[in-house]
């Protein structure tokens, strides 16, 4: 098991194109991949995350540095002096400035998100997707996803028939 | 446009690598609203065979119940001429703003099982029964049973059997059978599986009731349907296995007496839950769960002083909508969730609802989380699921009946 030594423990990050990032181990315990490889005892130096460029882990980082649970040895003193309800609030407005990113930026965190398994960043990501293909039609949806309608007219005649509820 | 000869799942691979990989398309899937995910059935075959697949269907499900806390649902007769179905959540303690689906006038939540958010609803015009999906206002008829009698006690529960991976409806009726001392009647059971297109059958197990009659409420745990027995004589709980199709008699807890009229099932934190009044040596609210199927144990969870918790609303014993019955743990377990069908206000003596409450084991308290609008069904816990309620039966209305001696 990993030891405690003074202070906080750090865990050292690697992107494949060649940048370290220095994180504390509980925020890099946010997620649940890595996680999984200090409690396995795999993370004794670096950790190289594959396929998720310093851009975007960095954003990533940012993220788990303002999720991870204040209460723990790291912040006692900021829950102390703020409402859980003010600090879920403050939390909701930086995450509404945080995804205000462009859609390929959203893309990348979205896949970072799924790899390295936070749930809190897959959602926050995901959702204006989610909210893109509820909000639009069908036909939308399709050149959104780049989707070509296969089916015969009279298949989509009876898909539309079984799935009628969906579209009242 | 030349189209390559490519299988489907070629061309959703090519085209939605445009965007993003399968993968990663998935986790944005496995988050959209149920309705969503019935229209994007809609957008190609391969996106229906996905949005189909059973292991989307689990996990979607899954994901929904962790989110946004717990919710109820329950049919409203808004008298605009259907019924609606309302969620209310613990977390807001208040109703959505919007119905979650609307269903035809008439419908009817039938009887207390649930499954992966699932329920069996009937028409009260027509008697026809139901598979729905309140999260979607999907429904799928049943087919109709014989007709011979229409007015049959009769009562169906919904469960799913893990080991042909098979939601199942099970039917207990009575018919008259004449013997030579006079009228007897026999307990049938059938069964009918999801998306079968077939017709109802007989269980697999022979395992016969023989003559019993079951209490029409009946709810779905840990592989098994569970039905009281009616009748002060061997007061007992039957089961049904979902994947063996057979009957089990369980004996109560220890004593417990009279589950025929002073308890009532439930299901709660997964586990079978017997609920009811002991009137010896106090009157006291017992909460009993079946922690182990097979020994037939049961864990006395919690006793409740009635007239300390509900001083105003309880005004009998006797299992019905009136009396409290537990919804879910709340809280971390800390607390039980109940409805109790009380009167609205003493202004209002001649509107009753359904009213909520969390009750802490701990300290005997019970705190009220408000009303249910007036003319609503039960609250039951809310599942978000796209899970399919099977085809309709389509020649369900079509049939003429038979002319059957």
């Amino acid at each position: 098991m990993a030891t405690r030594e003074a202070g906080k423990k750090m865990i050292m990050l690697k992107s494949p194109d060649g940048m370290e990032f220095e994180v504390e181990e509980a925020v890099a315990m946010e997620s649940q991949t890595i996680r999984k490889m200090i409690e396995d005892d795999c993370a004794d130096t670096a950790i190289l995350i594959p396929n998720i460029n310093s851009k975007i882990l960095s954003r990533v980082i940012e993220y788990c540095n303002k999720h991870v649970p204040t209460t723990g040895a790291t912040g006692a003193a900021a829950s102390d002096t703020v409402a859980p309800a003010a600090l879920a609030e403050d939390l909701k407005i930086w995450d509404a400035e945080f995804i205000k990113v462009n859609r390929a930026t959203r893309f990348n965190l979205i896949q970072a998100a799924s790899y390295l398994n936070i749930k809190g960043l897959l959602d926050l990501t995901s959702q204006t997707t989610i909210d893109t293909i509820s909000d639009n039609s069908l036909e939308e949806i399709r050149s959104f996803l780049s989707t070509k309608n296969d089916y015969l007219p009279e298949e989509e005649q009876t898909i539309r028939r079984e799935n009628q509820w969906a579209f009242q | 446009m030349a189209a390559p000869p490519c299988k489907a799942q070629q061309t959703l691979c090519h085209r939605v690598c445009a965007i993003l990989p399968d993968e990663i398309m998935e986790e944005i899937f496995v988050r959209l609203p149920p309705k969503t995910v019935g229209r994007c059935r809609c957008l190609s075959r391969t996106w229906a065979a996905a949005l189909s697949h059973d292991a989307f269907v689990d996990r979607h499900r899954r994901l929904a119940s962790g989110r946004g806390g717990l919710k109820l649902f329950f049919l409203h007769d808004a008298k605009a001429g259907n019924m609606e179905v309302r969620s209310w959540s613990l977390a807001d303690r208040s109703l959505a703003a919007s119905p979650v689906a609307v269903f035809p006038d008439g419908m009817r939540t039938r009887c207390s099982s649930r499954c992966h958010g699932l329920v069996i609803m009937e028409n009260t015009a027509t008697g026809i029964h139901y598979v729905c999906n309140p999260s979607t206002g999907e429904m799928a008829a049943l087919p109709r049973v014989r007709p011979h009698n229409r007015k049959t006690d009769e009562s169906l529960g919904i469960g799913y059997d893990a080991r042909s991976k098979n939601h199942k409806v099970v039917r207990i009726s009575y018919s008259n059978h004449r013997g030579f001392d006079g009228t007897d009647f026999r307990t049938l059971c059938e069964v009918y599986e999801i998306n079968s297109r077939g017709a109802w059958r007989p269980p697999a197990s022979s395992s016969a009731l023989g003559m019993v009659k079951l209490d029409n409420m009946c709810v779905f745990a840990q592989g098994h349907l569970y039905w009281k027995w009616l009748g002060r004589q061997n007061p007992r709980i039957t089961s049904f296995s979902l994947s063996d199709e057979a009957f089990k008699a369980l004996p109560p807890p220890p004593s417990c007496h009279g589950i025929d009229q002073l308890y009532g099932l439930a299901e709660l934190g997964g586990r079978l839950c017997l609920f009811g009044t002991a009137t010896e040596p106090v009157q006291q609210h017992s909460i009993w769960l079946l922690r182990d199927h097979e020994a037939g144990v049961w864990d006395l969870h919690c006793r409740i002083d009635l007239n300390a918790a509900w001083p105003l609303e309880v005004t009998q014993f006797s299992i019905g909508r009136s009396s409290p019955s537990p919804l879910a743990f709340i809280d971390d377990d800390r607390r039980i969730l109940f409805r109790v069908y009380c009167k609205l206000s003493k202004e209002e003596r001649s509107k009753s609802a359904y009213k909520l409450y969390a009750y802490n084991p701990a300290t005997g308290n019970a705190e009220s989380l408000g009303f249910l609008p007036h003319r609503s069904t039960p609250p039951e816990l809310y599942e978000e699921s796209v899970v399919s309620t099977g085809r309709p039966f389509e020649d369900i209305v079509s049939s003429s009946p038979s002319q059957e001696a």
